[in-house]
């Protein structure tokens, strides 16, 4: 029997791990889908997004325009990917499969319809963080990836809508083919979220074998990345500068040592707020997944008391910068970096630009013939 | 009776000092257009050439869809100051028109005529040697130049079309030469051809020359800075930056012998021509002094000097930022623009080998 595992994440529950730990090696009874990057969020809501705007919105890239024959490409590498597996087990892996519907609810019914006429059975699994815990980690996850800035961030938290984003799996697969699981160190096999996957997919897998991906960050890293989105000015087009996030990410990785946690006052309110859904969740998992706000001195209470903690980073910050300035082992072309850079800088000290004015407009006004 | 006196010039012949001593103050006898700013190059061609402007303005900050309304407004003052203009003499100064077409300049002539009795031309012309290092300076520092071509320089096209369009006795041309200025100084002789009295209190020199230093590291920027989607990279670096460059060094820009003889091979007609119009000599020493530029090689090695003085002066910009929060933001902005920059480069090293592996 034949059978293909979906893994749907949640966000924050260690998906890139298992994405990496699984691409990284060919398995004697698993296939792990090799079309597109380990993660198959992408590949997946582009083929099977049926709206194209929805997609151009999330990838505002040039590469983007020719949306219908990448998607045409990609969906005929799936399934000729799909067509050609000879182990019994294939496994799927995109956590935004149960993130804001990037997907679609058609998009995950024709995942399912594809994958049925290769396998016998659809087995959907997915791992759910506790609320407190999950907006935490959410508001740490937005600061990474932000690439909008412009003065655009705000210490504002946001609800988890649990039943809008996994009701649908039971509906869509059956219940009884939907395993939700608690992601909490305690109760995962092994404390670890790719171990305790491996396990309940039956492939044998040592510590070893296990790749850490997208680790939590320090307080001192997170407000370092909230402020850059609060205060940077971008004015480039977006497909570089996306693309370019990551190195802020990874050079602040080395940055303070404390842990990043919200007060119960920023919180609780959220918390309050998703009261019912979290009862939903509770009734659906068949357990407890409350958790206890932190408390102590060093939660962040304030968007003031975060850009406090990185106003503290500035020279390490700056340290940061410098050495990967020095990187440049030419001189006449670190010359050039430094210029451009001092460039940059006035240009960003000066704010968007007429360019960038002009193709705002010009959003706005395609917005509007639409 | 109304003169209106056009200075055109040409570049690098002391305009700026010109335009900013004339937008100094009121004049009791001249009136200096206050349309536009102090250079009315941008005016005029906005006005009798906005096609060619356009892309100009759009990069000094104006939005695509301003121009039209900024180029009428521009119209109208203009008009205005004329019709209202009570002093017999009305100066215009625009270094660009020379690189005008013989249909832009009737235009503005026909424009004047209709307002003045008479038009008086008043044009600098540098001689050869400083011209071609002045201007490959400049266009270095506008981010132009990125690679060591010496530039030619065209008199005869710059020139002569005024003689037509005004006729030759309007046309007044003088050599940019100290030796041949009044007092040695152009502002002052600019002032007494055209019946205007200056002490020396009112003349403001704008000295926009720079080091060899400064043309070393801006060149090596060229060569190897990187442009990319909808920056501001390739655009030219704003003047305080220029400036804070100048503490680099004071060595004079230099081309060698070896570097300029082509070009002034190439322009012997030209500057044959320049000689018959000015009636006098017009060629000018080269350098044969050591410290003259031949190679791309040497002006880069000149660069390679300034690295750890070029860091300081980021440093120090970095510094200006009073805010912690906001330091925080610009130096990981500038880590992420450098990882740009860098992918940049190596993504155009790429095309380039995928470009050479297809068609060898």
């Amino acid at each position: 029997m034949r059978t293909a595992f979906v893994h749907i994440g949640m966000h924050k529950t260690g998906s890139s791990s298992i994405q990496q730990t699984l691409a990284a090696q060919d398995w004697p009874e698993h296939h792990y889908v090799r079309e597109g990057p380990p993660n198959h969020s992408v590949m997946l809501r582009t083929v099977f997004q049926d709206n194209l705007r929805k997609l151009k919105n999330l990838e505002a890239d040039a590469s983007w325009k020719n949306l219908p024959e990448i998607r045409e490409r990609l969906r005929k590498g799936l399934e000729t990917e799909l067509g050609q597996v000879t182990k019994p087990n294939i496994i799927l892996s995109a956590e935004d499969l149960s993130g804001r519907n990037t997907v679609g609810r058609s998009g995950i019914e024709a995942l399912r319809d594809l994958l049925m006429l290769h396998v016998d059975r659809i087995q959907v699994i997915g791992y759910v963080r506790s609320p407190a815990s999950l907006i935490q980690s959410a508001f740490q996850q937005k600061a990474k990836v932000h690439s909008s800035s412009q003065n655009r961030a705000m210490l504002e938290l946001h609800k988890i809508p649990y039943r809008a984003r996994l009701e649908k799996f039971d509906t869509i697969f059956g219940r009884e083919n939907v395993t939700l699981v608690k992601f909490n160190r305690k109760s995962l096999i092994g404390g670890d979220v790719v171990l305790d996957f491996a396990e309940r997919i039956g492939l044998p897998i040592t510590v070893e074998d296990v790749v850490q991906a997208n680790v939590s960050l320090s307080q001192e890293a997170v407000a370092a990345l909230y402020a850059r989105n609060k205060y940077g000015i971008r004015p480039l087009e977006i497909g570089p500068w996306h693309r370019a996030r990551q190195t802020a990410r990874l050079a602040v990785e080395g940055l303070g040592s404390g842990t990043f946690r919200l007060s119960a006052a920023l919180l609780q309110p959220v918390l309050d707020e998703m009261a019912a859904d979290i009862d939903w969740l509770e009734a659906r998992m068949g357990e407890p997944i409350r958790d206890a706000p932190p408390e102590g001195a060093d939660c962040i209470g304030s968007e003031t008391e975060l850009l406090a903690v990185a106003g503290a980073q500035q020279e390490a910050v700056r340290s940061l910068f410098l050495a990967e300035l020095d990187k440049q082992p030419d001189a006449p072309k670190s010359v050039a970096e430094m210029l451009d850079l001092m460039q940059f800088l006035a240009m960003s000290r000066r704010g968007p630009g007429p360019q960038k004015r002009q193709r705002k407009q010009g959003r706005t006004q395609r917005g509007a013939e639409t | 009776m109304r003169t209106a006196i056009l200075h055109i010039g040409m570049h690098k012949t002391g305009s700026t000092s010109i335009q900013k001593t004339l937008e100094s103050r009121e004049w009791d006898k001249h009136h200096f257009v206050r349309v536009g700013g102090s250079n009315h190059s941008p005016l005029l061609r906005a006005l009798f050439d906005s096609r060619a402007m356009e892309g100009n303005l759009v990069e000094k900050g104006h939005a695509r869809e301003d121009i039209p309304g900024l180029i009428a407004l521009w119209r109208r003052q203009l008009d205005a100051e004329f019709r209202t203009l009570e002093k017999p003499t009305i100066v215009l100064s625009a270094e660009v028109l020379p690189e005008l077409s013989t249909p832009r300049i009737e235009a503005i002539r026909d424009y004047l005529m209709a307002r003045v009795d008479n038009i008086r031309v008043v044009g600098y012309a540098r001689m050869p040697v400083g011209l071609i290092q002045s201007d490959m300076q400049q266009k270095i520092r506008s981010g132009h130049l990125r690679n060591f071509k010496v530039p030619r320089q065209h008199y005869r096209t710059q020139f002569e079309k005024f003689d037509k369009i005004f006729g030759a006795e309007n046309v007044e041309l003088i050599k940019f030469d100290r030796n041949s200025l009044d007092q040695g100084d152009v502002v002052t002789d600019f002032a007494r051809r055209i019946g205007l009295a200056l002490t020396s209190e009112d003349i403001i020199h704008r000295n926009s020359s720079l080091s060899l230093e400064a043309v070393a590291v801006l060149y090596a920027r060229n060569k190897f800075g990187v442009d990319l989607p909808g920056s501001p990279v390739r655009k030219l670096l704003p003047n305080r930056i220029v400036k804070s460059l100048e503490a680099l060094g004071s060595t004079k820009f230099q081309l060698s012998s070896r570097a300029l003889q082509p070009a002034l091979d190439e322009m012997s007609e030209d500057i044959d021509w320049l000689e018959n119009r000015f009636g006098q000599s017009m060629r000018d020493m080269q350098s044969d002094h050591s410290g003259g530029i031949s190679s791309e090689k040497e002006l880069l090695t000149v660069a390679d000097a300034q690295v750890d003085a070029v860091r300081s002066l980021l440093i120090a910009e970095l510094g200006n930022q009073p805010q912690a929060r906001s330091a925080v933001a610009e130096s990981l902005y500038q880590l992420q623009f450098l990882h740009v920059q860098r992918q940049a480069i190596a993504d155009e090293r790429k095309k380039r080998r995928v470009t050479r592996a297809v068609s060898p």
